[in-house]
């Protein structure tokens, strides 16, 4: 069985971690909860590992977002970004403001169009991600079709609010 | 047919629909401009959301964790206390939320914080050793003048002292020492040397001082006051037992903190073998999610080829050149191949090449094929990871003239043959000679 849940972390724990980390934005949140969702793995090994790793993992967020303070989090997220190397001062800034903004346009997304989202970057097809949601296979074009919908109108907002306040 | 819902288009872009559909879908976008026109926007949409949560990659900063740890023990910051001042960046342009300083307000990571804690015990501990050996030599120094440095070999070179060493106990140096000088004797000072057996109570020791806010600088004061002032009365008073028992205690002491020092630098090598090993593996997904990042802007879709509209910047010309493999051909079965072709799908039986995918190609792609049917593609890497594709399509009336009926006979640089029914064409990453070879080992 530990054999089993090591190649499992070999296979999934990049994925995992970037996926926590895009929807939390803590990189250290992030690897603490893969963590913990191995831990449950190795407790109650899965039939299908993908989709429930992916669903413990969404579902541990989901706790964590109740306990935390929003406001902290968002703080930590943005000082991590602006720790990432960078070739230069400009392009650090560019990036951090980029990812700033992509990540508030995210949070204005519903629970379920982020997560399925977000599953969807990581290569997960229509079946996957229904099953890692617990929806219908049959409502996840639309989902994913609202998602993307909401997510540029949303960036798209906070980029005329950032030239608006530039004026 | 109704319009097409935006579920449906996005559905089809991923690559999520039935042959049948693909196709019902398809005639009805040579009919509906409204249709069409919405396919553009959804497709403009899947590229704006890959390019926009592509953006949300983790930053590759595995170091800056070491980094407040290091700092943090070295600057000797108390474990509750705020991260180091120099450490801050520069708040970014246009960010109303970070005008105010964010980072008093960001938690501390536990796992830092631990770390930090625990090395400010040891560094602690470790102090407090040093000066009750230093304060025991000189205890013996100043006792007599004569064998000194055999008795500084007796503290030294006692192998039974390092294998019968107990492990450290962070409790010890946290222990009371008095400060008057003038009560000081030798055996108060022995008392205040780490005890060999371990008591229940003293791994909470550390805790509780660190919450009684009683910091180890002040109490490795008092011991160097008291230890410079023990009297040398009460050294000689004392029995040359007292001071080999003495001896044996301080190189335990030093064993302890050798040993203390080596699983330190183990537990460094082995967080930094990680950080690098999860640097390497943030770095391959980076370089994998651009790749896949860049294909569909570079390929055109099944349906938009199907409309006859005039093709996108990025659609191939009917060339035999190879196009890679685009996400938005759907992939079929062999059971739907098969049905397909009318026959079982060929394959190449070739050591080193594996089969990656079996994809529905629109017949317009793909040089000498039935523009009005799709082509069924096998999509197979060799080991140095060319892609090699073995196109085939049923051969409709008077679309056999002129193609030979041996991979042998043809003579293009792309091999292109009938077998039975099926036209095939073998293309791919890979010299001509390299093809012509594989065209003999297809089944």
């Amino acid at each position: 069985m530990t054999d089993d849940v090591g190649r499992l972390f070999e296979q999934y724990h990049a994925a995992l971690v970037r996926m926590l980390y895009r929807r939390t934005g803590d990189h250290d949140r992030a690897e603490d909860l893969a963590q913990e969702t191995f831990a449950r793995a190795v407790a109650a090994p899965p039939h299908n590992p993908r989709p429930w790793l992916f669903a413990v993992a969404l579902n541990l967020v989901r706790e964590d977002g109740r306990r935390t303070v929003r406001q902290g989090r968002r703080l930590q997220l943005l000082k991590a970004e602006l720790d990432s190397p960078a070739p230069g001062a400009d392009d650090a800034l560019e990036r951090a403001d980029l990812t700033a903004r992509v990540r508030a346009a995210l949070d204005q997304l519903n629970e379920r169009d982020r997560e399925a989202l977000l599953l969807k970057a990581e290569g997960f097809n229509y079946e996957e991600i229904a099953e890692t949601l617990g929806l219908a296979k049959g409502a996840i074009g639309t989902t994913l079709a609202r998602a993307r919908r909401r997510l540029v109108e949303a960036y798209h907002d906070t980029e005329g609010q950032a030239k608006h306040a530039a004026r | 047919m109704p319009h097409v819902d935006e579920g449906t288009l996005h559905a089809l872009l991923d690559g999520e629909l039935e042959t049948s559909e693909v196709h019902r879908i398809q005639t009805h976008f040579a009919t509906c401009p409204a249709c069409a026109a919405r396919l553009d926007e959804a497709k403009h949409l899947l590229a704006e959301t890959e390019r926009l949560v592509t953006a949300l990659e983790a930053p590759v900063d595995a170091s800056r964790e070491e980094e407040l740890v290091s700092t943090g023990a070295a600057a000797g910051v108390p474990a509750s206390g705020p991260r180091p001042a120099a450490a801050p960046p520069p708040p970014p342009p246009g960010e109303g939320g970070l005008e105010t300083d964010p980072f008093v307000l960001i938690p501390d990571n536990p796992g830092v914080v631990e770390q930090r804690r625990r090395r400010a015990r040891i560094v602690a501990w470790a102090a407090g050793f040093i000066v009750i050996v230093g304060a025991s030599l000189y205890g013996l120094r100043t006792q007599t003048g004569v064998g000194r440095s055999k008795q500084e070999q007796q503290l030294r070179l006692r192998p039974e002292d390092f294998t019968a060493a107990p492990p450290p106990q962070p409790a010890a140096p946290q222990r009371t020492v008095p400060n008057s000088a003038d009560s000081l004797t030798l055996a108060t000072l022995r008392e205040s040397a780490p005890a060999p057996a371990p008591t229940a109570a003293a791994p909470a020791a550390p805790e509780s001082k660190r919450d009684d806010k009683t910091p180890a600088g002040p109490a490795t004061t008092g011991r160097e006051r008291a230890a410079g002032q023990v009297s040398l009365t009460d050294a000689r008073a004392d029995t040359s037992e007292d001071r080999s028992t003495l001896a044996a205690r301080a190189a335990k002491a030093t064993a302890d903190l050798d040993r203390q020092k080596i699983r330190d630098k183990a537990a460094a090598a082995t967080a930094a073998l990680d950080a690098a090993k999860r640097r390497d593996a943030e770095a391959a997904q980076l370089a994998a999610a651009r790749t896949r990042a860049a294909a569909p802007a570079a390929e055109p879709t099944v349906a938009a080829n199907a409309t006859g509209q005039a093709p996108t910047p990025a659609a191939p010309a009917p060339a035999p050149a190879p196009a890679p493999v685009p996400p938005s051909y759907p992939r079929i079965g062999l059971d739907e191949a098969a049905r397909e072709l009318g026959s079982p799908l060929h394959a190449i039986d070739a050591a080193g090449l594996t089969r990656q995918t079996v994809l529905l190609v629109p017949g317009n792609v793909v040089a000498g094929a039935d523009t009005s049917r799709p082509v069924v593609r096998a999509v197979y890497k060799d080991a140095s990871g060319r892609l090699i594709f073995l196109d085939q399509q049923r051969v409709s009336a008077g679309q056999a003239a002129g193609v030979p009926s041996s991979a042998q006979a043809s003579r293009s640089e792309a091999p292109r043959w009938v077998a039975g029914s099926v036209l095939i064409h073998l293309h791919g990453d890979a010299t001509p000679d390299f093809l012509k070879s594989l065209a003999e080992r297809v089944r």
